[in-house]
This record gives C-alpha cells, structure tokens and sequence, in this order.
C-alpha cells in the first residue's frame, strides 16, 4: 500500500502528515510518554507522599508485607519501600537528565565539528569516539566512581563521560547530511561565519536526531546508576532503585522479603521501556516516509 | 579472489588462538594446579571449602592487624607459645610450662623439646628469641608492640628455655605474649632482607597444621594440610583447605546452597542464620570475644571535645542499634569490659558511661557553645561551622552498615552531622592504621582483658592506638594494667580503666554479639566454633577436629 502511495497524484490541498500526528498515532511511543509523565509526576510530588524515608523506622515494623499501610512493604531498618521508590525517581530522572547534559556538552560539538570541517579532523574526532566507544564501560565507571567518590553529580559525571560518543557519532551522521543540502552551500557562499552555520542551520537540522539518542541515553544512564548503586558505589545521601536492592541483598533478605527486590526492579524496567518506547515514537514521528500522506 | 582466501585463512588461524586462549586462565600458578583444584574443590576427598568475605590484610603473621583472614592464616601456619581452648582458658602449646616470677620481671617459657618446622629443622629456644628481636626489636608487629616495649633482654639458658627479663613487672605478658605472637622459624626469617614487608607467600615454613599451596587475591587461598601436626597423631582429615572469597554474606550464604562451600568462614546475620538453620543446615555458635564500638580520632577538633563525644555517646539509643544491626542477638554494653567478661567489671559498671538521653545530649552541647545558627538542623561551632565528622565503616558488613544507619539518625536527632563512609575491608583497615578518619564503627574480633588486650589497642605508644592523641587519665589506667604483677592487681587496673575510658570516652562500647556460622551437615561434621572472631570455626584445633563427609 505504502508502495502505491507514493505513485499517488498529490493535490494542492493535501500537505504531509504533522510530527504529533505520526507520534500520537504510535501506541507504543505514547506508552512510553504516559510512563515517563507518569515518573515525572512522581518525582514532582514525592514529597508530598511522604518525607524522604531517613535512618530507621519502627523494630516491629522491619520486613513488613505490602499492606494498606504500606504499598510496597518494609525493608530491614523497618523503612516504607513505597517511599524509597518514589523518592528513587526523583533521583533517577535528575541522574538521567545530568547523563544527558554531559553527553550532549561533550557529544554535540564533537560531531558538528568532525562532521563539518574536512577528512582529518573528521577522521581524529570519530577516532576519539571509537576508543571511547570500545571502553568497557561497567568496569570503568566503577574505578571512577571509586575515585572520585559516591554522589549522583560524581555518577552522572562518569555516565555522561562514557556516553557522549553516542551523541556525537549520530550528530556526526546528521552534519555529514546536512552539508550536502544546498542552503549550507549557500550560506558558505555568502561568508557566514562557521559557527553561525553549524549553530544556526546544521544543528537545527541534526537536533531531531540528537532527541532520538538522548531519550535512549536516559535509559541507559539509569541502568548504570542503578548498577554502580547496587554494587555500593552509589550516592548514600539519596534514595535510588538500584540502592534499594543493594540494601536487600546486603540484608540477606533478597527473597525472603521479596518486595524489597521485586517493587525497584519493576520500576527499573518500567522506566527503560517507557524511555525506549518514546524514542520509538519520536523516531517515527520524525522519519518523513511515515509522514507521507 | 586470491586476497579473499588469504584473509579467511588469517580470520580462521585468529579464530583458533582466541578458543585456545580461552582454555587458559591466565595464571601460571593455577594452570599447573589450581584450575583443576578448584574445579574439583567439592569432589576431591578431603577437601573442605569455605567461603569468607575479604583478603588477609596480609600474609606476614607478624604484620598482620586483621581480626578475620590475616590472624586465620597466621594460626593455621604459625604456633604460638600458648592458645585458647574452646572455652577461652589459656593452655600449653609449643610450650610445655610457664612461669612469672615473684616480683613479675622475669618470665620463663619452657618449650616441646619433640618439634620441629615443616622443612624438618628442629624447634629450639632460638627461634622465640629471634621472633622477639623481629616483632619488637625491629617493631614489626603492631599487635604485641606494647607488650614486647617491656623486653630488656632475652635469655636462651638452652634450646628448651626462653627467658624473658621485663624492664618492669607485668602480670598480663604472659598471656599476651603467650596467646598473640606467631613464632617463626629463624633459620628461615635471618634471611628474609625486609621483614616488615615481607609477602611470605611461597613456600611457607611453619609448624602449624596447614601451609599455604596457592592463592588468587579476591578469589581464593588454597591451605594444605602438613603430616604428622603435633596435635593429630591420626593424621587431619581436611588434607585441603579451599578459602573462596565472596562479597558479601548473602552471596556466600547462597554458595552454600549451592554446593560451593560446606561451611562459613565468617559469622551470618541472624535472619542469614535462621533463614539456613530452617533449611537444614547446621549452625555452629559461639560467643565473641571483642564487642562493637565507635572509635574516635581525637585529632579532629569537634571530637577533641570531651563535650561532644559526651553528646554522642548520650544520643546513641544501644538498643536500637543492637535490633537492627543483629537482631538483637547480642548485649548492650555500658562498660567497655565486656559482659562476657562480667566478673571482671565494677559493681557500677552499668553507670559510667553517660545514659541514653537525647535532652541531655543537646543540653551538653548547648553548653559546649554549639547552637544552630544557619537554621539548617546541624548545629554550629563559634565559628559557624557545621557540628559535622565523619564515620568510616566496613562497607560489606550489614551488622555494622546497619548499625551506622542508626547512629547517624540518633546524632541527627541532637544536631550532629555524621558522614558515614563505607569502605572495603582492606581499605578500612588501612585507613585505621594511617588515622585517616574523624570516628570509626567497627567490632574489636577479641578484647580480653586478662590478656592484656586493653593495654595493646589503648596504650598511647602502642602501633594499633587508633585514638590519635593521648588522654591522661586512660593512659594511666593503661600504665597501672601494664604493670600489674598479680592477678588483683591487674584487676585493679582494669577497673580504673574502665571508669578512665567512660570519664575521657575516647571510644562507645555498644554491643557484644554471639556469633553463628552455618555449614552443610552432609559435607562436614564435628564443627566446633571457637570464642571471638578472630578463632571461630578456623581455629587449627577446629579444622583439624573437623569429619568430612558423615
């Protein structure tokens, strides 16, 4: 059909089909937005759920079963887990959007500049970005994080540096694109400074793109942090999803208090997928074969 | 076409050497060996595994200051002159008697005249003395430093006798002496050029019922058993020792679920222990010798302030400690003699340390001159500084990580910022020795008394005094526990230290616990554990006592 489409006479009055058009229409990128809205709204208004669960609850309330009273159960220093998990998405999503940050201070310009200016740089940059690619990033990021101590700024750091080679290659790809479009030829032509053309007229262009990676990479940064937590390296001072399993397994009570395990690893995955299906969705929004009429 | 079949010949021969490469564990050691040793860890008749939590501090017995793994290995290769049986009473070892003399300068140590070292030398009076020239003449040893300060002179009369001549009496070296130092073979150690630093990782000479054959750092310590052990007539039935290194205590109580290990080096939390004992394995329990205490470095200038440890010591509820840290399976402690000491404390020992009181705490600090001044909850110093110290803890500990949780909040509730700091074991241990740290929390593995324990880890010039600067009044309990020359005296003593440490509160005692380990009943049996940490189940009169396979 789709075939056909394309040999169809397209009249004055039919225009291309709009990017929130295409996306509303995927089901699964707008699984993905209600979850991600679902998470932000959980992070906004954590504390009017509950304080910050701090120190130790109650001895007679340790290792309770969901209830009522608590959703999610207790862990072993008797704390609502319920409340650990919501204050742990606040932390998930400000680590993810650090992750990002980085990655696209870093990522961006590398790939604006190997992609604009000739073979050498080009071939240097993407270098760079292959040997940071080939790192193996778990084992890095856990000396990194040793070094330079446990905080979520410290994490996200080390994330976000191991990250951005994802950014800049696909930047890269989209300046590559870019620069065979005749407007940059043209504005090369009248003498507009480079950095007024990467700025204003190639970025524009690779940002979708860019958008694409970016709510891919949110995934990823909250599986790395969740990783490090759980091996201990994680920020004490905040509640995160893979902290709370690291204080069940470290408690030995990993399947006996089965809530403590099963309620963050539920949330760990809902919050990949939901990244995952949204890039989706974007990604179809933007590809201009599902925005043919 | 021709480059093409070039490049697949090249792809396939690299293809082979990576298969080949995986074959290889890279250790030259293991592969000879250790690959198929551990492989057949389970099988193999006589083999016993057990799992632990962490490396030695080190291999050198001298240097060792390690409760857990670095004193396991020491003892199970190196003899003392005394030993603790399994009720804790101190007994002959490599020597046959023991004496002090009336005015408690000179002690006398007749040695087993029927020993000699694994590689056949014979064991003679030479040997104790050269220890002694190596741990205190040339101050290698932390743990018997303080003890060994007291030697003038050593006299070996003959090969059997070893006579020690104190420059001041002291009732408690014998002990002390007797039970903590690890004797080594001269003829082997003159020729060791740094001793202090020796790794003492190959061909281990000792006369202890197992030697070291191999080991991986964070993975393994493989221990063989020696023949004819002066203690096993019959023979060891455990030939291999297979010490397997896991994380944490929750990973190792699953490998011995699964099969990997038949017993528990190191004692399990107390829902571990339930959570086993429900499925059929056995416990083996014994009460420690040692107790959990917060240490303070007096070098950080709010803990220089007699005003603040008394605060922290008032706002820490010991109670809630002990719940969450083991369930409650231990006794709080107000003195720091331990209750397993009991006969050995005051009649008021319940009431020197300042009581549980969170008013009270914050009504001493206000004292002191601390007030918020910023409205952020921690209190100010004069000169606007946060009330703030950190805490430095055994990260893979869930006892002590629990613990910490609580007194974080309790130093909370009255205005303190405590920066608790999880470190690995080894890291811990170094950081300690260096005084890197504002406060430790951290379980002593033994603190006994009549040993001389106090006066190891209390005397200010003593190489494992963790308190950073002197006290006075602590230092001259220690002193008077030094040179005590009778037993009354030494009790004496012990008393006026533990009024001493609750007047200058360099440490809080909080609780001693009873420890449990579990192994599997089909693998081994006869376990016996003995008192404290630092012995347990791997005491050598334990492993060697062991019956596998009933």
């Amino acid at each position: 059909m789709k075939n056909e489409n394309r040999f169809m006479i397209i009249s004055q009055n039919d225009k291309p089909k709009g990017f929130f058009y295409v996306f509303f229409h995927h089901k699964l990128g707008v699984c993905g937005l209600c979850g991600i809205l679902l998470f932000i709204l959980m992070a906004i208004f954590a504390p009017m759920l509950g304080d910050m669960p701090q120190g130790y609850g109650d001895f007679s309330s340790v290792q309770l079963a969901p209830s009522a009273e608590h959703f999610f159960g207790t862990d072993a220093m008797g704390l609502d887990v319920f409340l650990q998990v919501v204050w742990g998405a606040r932390t998930s999503i400000r680590m993810g959007l650090m992750v990002v940050l980085y990655s696209i201070l870093i990522g961006v310009p590398v790939g604006l500049i190997a992609g604009f200016f000739g073979k050498k740089t080009g071939e240097f940059l993407m270098g760079v970005t292959d040997l940071f690619l080939t790192l193996p990033m778990l084992p890095l990021m856990i000396m990194m994080a040793a070094i330079l101590g446990p905080s979520i700024e410290n994490v996200a750091l080390v994330v976000g540096v191991l990250s951005w080679p994802r950014i800049a290659r696909v930047t890269r790809a989209a300046t590559l694109e870019a620069m065979g479009m005749q407007y940059i030829e043209a504005a090369k032509c009248l003498g507009i400074p480079t950095g007024v053309i990467l700025g204003k007229h190639v970025f524009p262009y690779a940002s979708s793109f860019i958008l694409v990676e970016t709510t891919m990479l949110m995934a990823t940064a909250i599986l790395a942090e969740s990783g490090i937590s759980f091996l201990g390296l994680g920020d004490p001072t905040v509640w995160s999803w893979g902290k709370i399993l690291q204080g069940a397994q470290q408690n030995g009570i990993f399947f006996q208090a089965w809530w403590c395990s099963l309620f963050p690893s539920i949330f760990i995955l809902l919050f990949v997928v939901s990244f995952n299906f949204f890039s989706l969705g974007i990604r179809e929004g933007l590809n201009p074969r599902s925005r043919e009429i | 076409m021709k480059a093409n079949k070039y490049l697949l010949l090249l792809s396939m021969i690299l293809l082979l050497l990576m298969l080949a490469a995986c074959g290889s564990t890279g250790n030259t050691e293991t592969d000879e060996n250790g690959g198929q040793d551990m492989a057949q860890a389970q099988s193999a008749d006589g083999t016993l595994t057990l799992g632990m939590l962490a490396d030695p501090d080190t291999l050198n017995p001298l240097a060792t200051t390690d409760g857990n793994a670095g004193c396991w290995f020491a003892a199970m290769v190196y003899p003392t002159l005394l030993r603790q049986d399994e009720n804790a009473e101190v007994e002959p070892y490599i020597a046959t008697d023991y004496g002090v003399s009336e005015d408690g300068m000179v002690v006398t140590f007749t040695l087993r005249e029927d020993l000699q070292w694994a590689d056949g030398t014979p064991f003679t009076s030479a040997d104790v003395a050269y220890t002694k020239y190596l741990a205190g003449d040339l101050g290698i040893s932390p743990t018997t430093a303080s003890a060994l300060d007291l030697v003038e002179s050593v006299e070996t009369p003959d090969d059997y006798t070893v006579i020690f001549h104190l420059s001041q009496p002291s009732y408690s070296f014998v002990t002390s002496i007797g039970v903590r130092l690890y004797i080594l073979p001269k003829h082997i150690w003159e020729n060791v050029e740094d001793p202090a630093n020796f790794l003492n990782n190959t061909n281990q000479v000792g006369m202890g019922p197992y030697k070291l054959a191999e080991y991986t750092e964070g993975e393994y310590y493989i221990y063989e058993a020696v023949e004819n052990w002066l203690d096993a007539p019959n023979g060891i039935q455990a030939k291999k020792l297979v010490f397997r290194i896991y994380p944490d205590v929750n990973t190792m109580a699953l490998a011995l679920q699964n099969g990997e290990i038949d017993i528990t080096a190191r004692d399990l939390s107390y829902d571990l222990i339930e959570q086993l004992r429900g499925k059929g394995y056995e416990i083996a329990e014994t009460n420690s010798l040692g107790f959990t205490h917060i240490g303070f470095n007096l070098e950080n200038e709010f803990i220089n302030d007699l005003a603040v440890r008394q605060a922290v010591a008032m706002a820490i509820d010991k109670d809630t400690v002990l719940q969450f840290a083991v369930k409650g399976q231990g006794e709080v402690m107000d003195s720091i003699v331990s209750p397993a000491f009991s006969g050995l404390q005051t009649d008021d020992a319940e009431n020197l340390y300042p009581a549980y009181d969170v008013e009270g705490a914050k009504a001493v600090l206000a004292e002191a001159g601390y007030s918020d001044t910023d409205g952020d909850g921690i209190l100010n110093a004069a000169n606007g500084e946060n009330l703030s110290f950190n805490m430095i803890v055994i990260s893979n500990d869930v006892a002590l990580t629990n613990g910490a949780e609580v007194i974080k909040q309790c130093l909370k509730d009255v205005g303190i910022d405590l920066e608790v700091m999880l470190l690995e074991r080894t890291t811990f241990i170094q950081r300690r020795l260096d005084i890197d740290f504002d406060s430790y929390l951290a379980s002593w593995g033994t603190m006994e008394p009549m040993m001389g324990d106090f006066i190891v880890n209390y005397l200010s010039s003593s190489p494992v005094y963790f308190n950073g600067v002197k006290c006075d009044a602590t230092e001259e309990a220690v002193l008077a526990m030094q040179s005590a020359v009778n037993e009354e005296e030494l009790v004496a003593g012990i008393h006026a230290f533990e009024k001493a440490m609750a007047q200058d509160i360099i440490n809080v005692p909080l609780y001693m616990q009873k420890l449990s380990y579990a192994y599997n009943g089909e693998a081994v049996s006869n376990v016996q554990a003995y008192p404290s940490a630092m012995h347990g189940v791997t005491t050598p009169e334990a492993l060697v006592n062991m019956t596998l396979g009933e």
